[in-house]
């Protein structure tokens, strides 16, 4: 009963459009009162929540991604792909897949991806007869690979909930990244043998030739800072820092498309960027520390225990109930939220964390285009102007087929899970 | 004029948050530095981090308040008349204010037992607790005035350009 | 009935975490349930380094904290990191009723926080690397090793060796990869993280003594009554012997479980463990003498009574 009234008092706080820390926060606060604990308790866990260096690795990765798209070095990646496969059959769209599962490996961010992608591929698409739905649908959906394909904000957040290390989750989003993408590509394919589109010519191997030339710094990019990590050279963190030098460097000095105004701008939308997800995390801990301490997570694993729950039941049931939250919710808070509550339960349950971290990721790319509240159906809009209900039905075969993927991953673990295991991370 | 100042302090904290990715940007880039070139890893890089992720949250709540991009669900609000709207947008502000004013009293009373008691870090910096701990009642402050200006501006139906 | 709700930052299959849940156990039990114990587990509830200003300011009744988490807070505690000082297990059986922990139980409560138990985790560890042995002081010249706290760093940098600050979490990937040469762990860590994974070679030093222990709210504990008092104090002197004896266990089979996973595995022997010592022991006293101030003399004056 108390539960239900916790998350009734929070939902309607979040439905009156308050900031989605501040509605965890009073919740978490009140829940506090209401239960004569003490409030400045959370004094101590303002501070924990944040005095974590690998925190720091969340605004480089948003300053590195920014810097690549205030520097236009992403509209010379999706020129690159344009010209490599536009021609062929269905290709506008692969190419779009295409550059956003390279910026993808970019950014952390998949709104990041969607916006940074949008501008120039939506115009090619419908330019060579893409229904305007299904060009906003592809980036919409190619967007999203951005969580899933390292490196990974939310997984990042994800590894600082539950402990797990963020180079196996890493190495785990791979694999099923680019699955997921090939699923998109093969549907662009397959539905530009059904509609009327026409591609673009081929423009030759010179051009080719040439935009690969102009590519080729951004397109070093994912193997310098990823394999940076894999190889050892870096940590995560020294890995993102890394890689913001690589852009500032690449940008001013090769492309000499940044300036100084432009290391003002990017470095203010990366604290604004950063700080909102610092705010959520905040109040997630607040929130997250007043029901620990009634006791809801051991409640709640208790309960599983009780029930008989097994592995895959609790799997089902868990994505499920996310899959709705996605709806509603927005990504950083749904696991800030739902991790810390369930860890007890996976643990009875021996669940792998390093799985059902790609699981949760799978999830909350599906969040993203999901209506009502979708960050990458607002992006596009935002980008495009086009009517909200367009961009929707856009995402929906998307959707189909991410839900495929999820059901594919649930099936066989294996396919995220052999690469950080092969490669050696401990469970 | 007070509108004016009431939104530069709470800009401040934006502007200097900005400069503590710049720096933590920089820390890293040195510690990397100074183990492949020069074998002689920085022992306190760690514990510095984690200090300055505290004062960069914390220090630029506030203007991303002030440019409302906290992140909010605007599922419902917009399908309802102005003046339900603008209740809507008065109840946010006097949330988010209410929620600072609890994290400023928290982190105070935290930051003050914390000297009282002599908690130290645990790493090479030997730091007392309680100075890492000011950016954040420092943050939750400029917060609260932030959250304080916009209630007030929305109230009386302030825009950017009627107050320019 | 009383709640006592305590935190620790130690997972449910650690040793430690054994014996804090068989403690708990015995409270209940004992106090016939007027005391309840809560556990909160793995910084579940609050983390570690949050512990022990939490159960001081009264957010929750009772916490763990290792002895080297005080850090300058309260120097004293760190004593037995002192290279080698602590390597007699004996010691560690008869030190719950002993002068020397009586006298950190003082220090404890002056800073405003009731001892409850001592909870003794290992003194067995081993210096990992890869290639060749860490047993003399000039193996360590010019590598990197996951540090520890300063005055214990002090003695790894007078060999030549340069501490490196990292989370646990990343010390694996980092031994892997060599972005750390080397890692000191004890021997039973050296097993369940799987260190063998990474690491060829191992040498077993016993070299630092690592404890928990357990301490309360001193406004809440004097509410309690008189039984419940006597009930704290004799489960207390229990755990100790319980988390003795679990990483006892732990640590007995872990030799032969490192050596069957292909490490080589070597025990220092006495002049091996004596020249290490020589040199890191006065770069430790200096170190620890900045920080802790005189009082700490006493208390190693104790501790030599009991060895
Ligand atoms: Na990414
Ligand atoms: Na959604």
């Amino acid at each position: 009963m108390t539960t239900i009234l916790i998350f009734l008092g929070l939902l309607a706080l979040l439905l009156a459009g308050v900031p989605i820390f501040a509605a965890l926060a009073a919740t978490g606060i009140a829940v506090l009162a209401f239960f004569g604990e003490n409030v400045t308790a959370i004094g101590d866990t303002l501070y924990a929540t944040m005095d974590k260096s690998i925190l720091a690795t969340i605004p480089l990765f948003v300053f590195m991604a920014q810097v690549m798209i205030r520097g236009h070095v992403i509209d010379d990646l999706y020129q690159f792909a344009h010209n490599l496969i536009g021609h062929i059959k269905g290709g506008l769209g692969v190419a779009t897949v295409l550059s956003c599962t390279i910026f993808a490996s970019i950014s952390g961010s998949s709104v990041a991806t969607a916006l940074s992608i949008g501008s120039s591929a939506i115009p090619q698409m419908v330019k060579y007869g893409y229904q305007r739905k299904s060009a906003l649908g592809v980036v919409a959906a190619g967007g999203t690979l951005g969580i899933l394909i390292p490196p990974s904000g939310p997984m990042i957040l994800y590894s600082i909930v539950t402990d797990a290390s963020i180079g196996a989750l890493f190495l785990a989003g791979l694999v099923p990244g680019l699955l997921v993408a090939l699923l998109f590509s093969v549907y662009c394919v397959f539905n530009a043998y059904r509609g009327k589109m026409s591609s673009p010519e081929y423009p030759g191997h010179a051009a080719v030739l040439k935009s690969a030339k102009k590519a080729f710094w951004a397109l070093m990019m994912p193997p310098f800072v990823m394999g940076g990590i894999y190889l050892g050279v870096f940590t995560p963190g020294e890995a993102a820092a890394a890689g913001s030098l690589y852009a500032l460097i690449v940008a001013t000095v090769i492309y000499r498309r940044f300036k100084l105004k432009e290391l003002k701008q990017a470095l203010m939308e990366t604290m604004q960027v950063s700080l909102m997800v610092f705010a959520i995390i905040l109040g997630a801990h607040i929130f997250g520390h007043a029901i620990t301490i009634i006791r809801l997570p051991a409640e709640i694993a208790e309960w599983v225990i009780s029930v008989g729950f097994s592995k895959w039941g609790f799997i089902l049931m868990v994505m499920a109930i996310i899959f709705v939250m996605g709806m509603f919710l927005e990504s950083i808070a749904i696991i800030l939220i739902t991790t810390p509550i369930l860890l007890p339960a996976m643990v009875a349950l021996d669940i792998d964390l390093i799985w059902y971290g790609v699981l949760l990721m799978v999830n909350l790319e599906l969040a993203m285009i999901t209506p009502p509240v979708g960050m990458n159906l607002f992006v596009i809009k935002g980008i495009t102007d086009a009517p909200l209900s367009e961009v929707i039905s856009g995402s929906v075969p998307y959707v189909l087929l991410m839900l495929a993927g999820l059901a594919l991953l649930i099936l066989i673990p294996d396919i995220a899970t052999f690469l950080p295991y092969g490669a050696g991370y401990g469970q | 004029m007070i509108f004016i100042l009431l939104r530069v302090l709470p800009r401040l904290g934006g502007v200097l948050s900005a400069l503590l990715i710049l720096m933590v940007l920089a820390l890293i880039c040195y510690a990397v530095l100074a183990r492949y070139f020069f074998n002689a890893p920085l022992p306190w890089s760690d514990e510095m981090l984690g200090y300055l992720m505290v004062a960069t949250a914390f220090l630029g709540l506030s203007s991303v308040l002030l440019d409302d991009r906290h992140i909010a669900i605007d599922l419902l609000t917009p399908l309802f008349s102005g003046a339900v709207q603008k209740a809507f947008n008065l109840l946010g502000y006097a949330v988010v204010f209410a929620v600072a004013i609890v994290f400023l009293y928290a982190s105070w009373e935290t930051l003050t037992f914390n000297r009282n008691f002599g908690l130290y870090s645990v790493g090479e910096l030997d730091a007392p607790i309680w100075v890492t701990q000011i950016p954040m009642a420092l943050g939750s402050a400029l917060l609260a005035l932030a959250a304080a200006t916009k209630f007030i501006e929305r109230l009386l139906n302030i825009t950017p350009e009627s107050r320019s | 009935t009383e709640t006592m709700r305590c935190a620790h930052q130690f997972p449910p299959t650690h040793t430690v975490a054994q014996a804090i849940d068989k403690w708990a156990a015995e409270i209940e039990t004992q106090s016939k349930g007027e005391l309840q114990v809560q556990i909160y587990p793995a910084n579940s509830l609050v983390s570690a380094k949050e512990i022990i200003p939490a159960v001081a300011k009264g957010d929750i009744e009772c916490g763990f904290a290792i002895n080297f988490s005080w850090g300058r807070t309260l120097p004293a505690m760190l004593v037995t990191t002192a290279p080698f000082a602590f390597s007699d297990v004996e010691v560690w059986k008869k030190w719950p009723t002993s002068d020397a922990a009586h006298f950190l139980e003082q220090k404890l409560e002056g800073k405003g926080l009731k001892h409850l138990t001592w909870m003794f985790q290992t003194n067995t560890s081993v210096f990992t690397s890869n290639g060749k042995y860490l047993k003399a002081p000039e193996d360590f010249n010019g590598i990197k090793i996951r540090g520890l706290v300063p005055p214990f760093n002090a003695g790894l940098e007078k060999m030549g060796a340069s501490p490196v600050s990292m989370s646990g979490g990343e010390v694996y990937q980092a031994l892997s990869t060599g972005a750390l040469d080397a890692g000191l762990t004890d021997i039973a860590a050296a097993v369940s993280r799987k260190y063998y994974e990474v690491q060829d070679h191992m040498t077993v030093f016993p070299i630092i003594s690592v404890y928990a222990h357990g301490f309360a709210n001193p406004r809440w504990y004097s509410n309690l009554s008189d039984e419940n008092k006597q009930v704290l104090q004799a489960a207390g002197l229990m755990g100790a012997e319980w988390a003795l004896e679990l990483s006892e266990e732990a640590v007995a089979d872990a030799p032969q479980q490192l050596r069957d996973k292909g490490v080589n595995l070597h025990v220092a022997t006495a002049e091996e463990q004596q020249a290490l010592s020589d040199v890191m022991l006065p770069a430790f006293k200096e170190s620890f003498a900045k920080w802790a101030g005189d009082d700490t003399d006493e208390l190693i004056k104790l501790i030599e009574k009991l060895q």
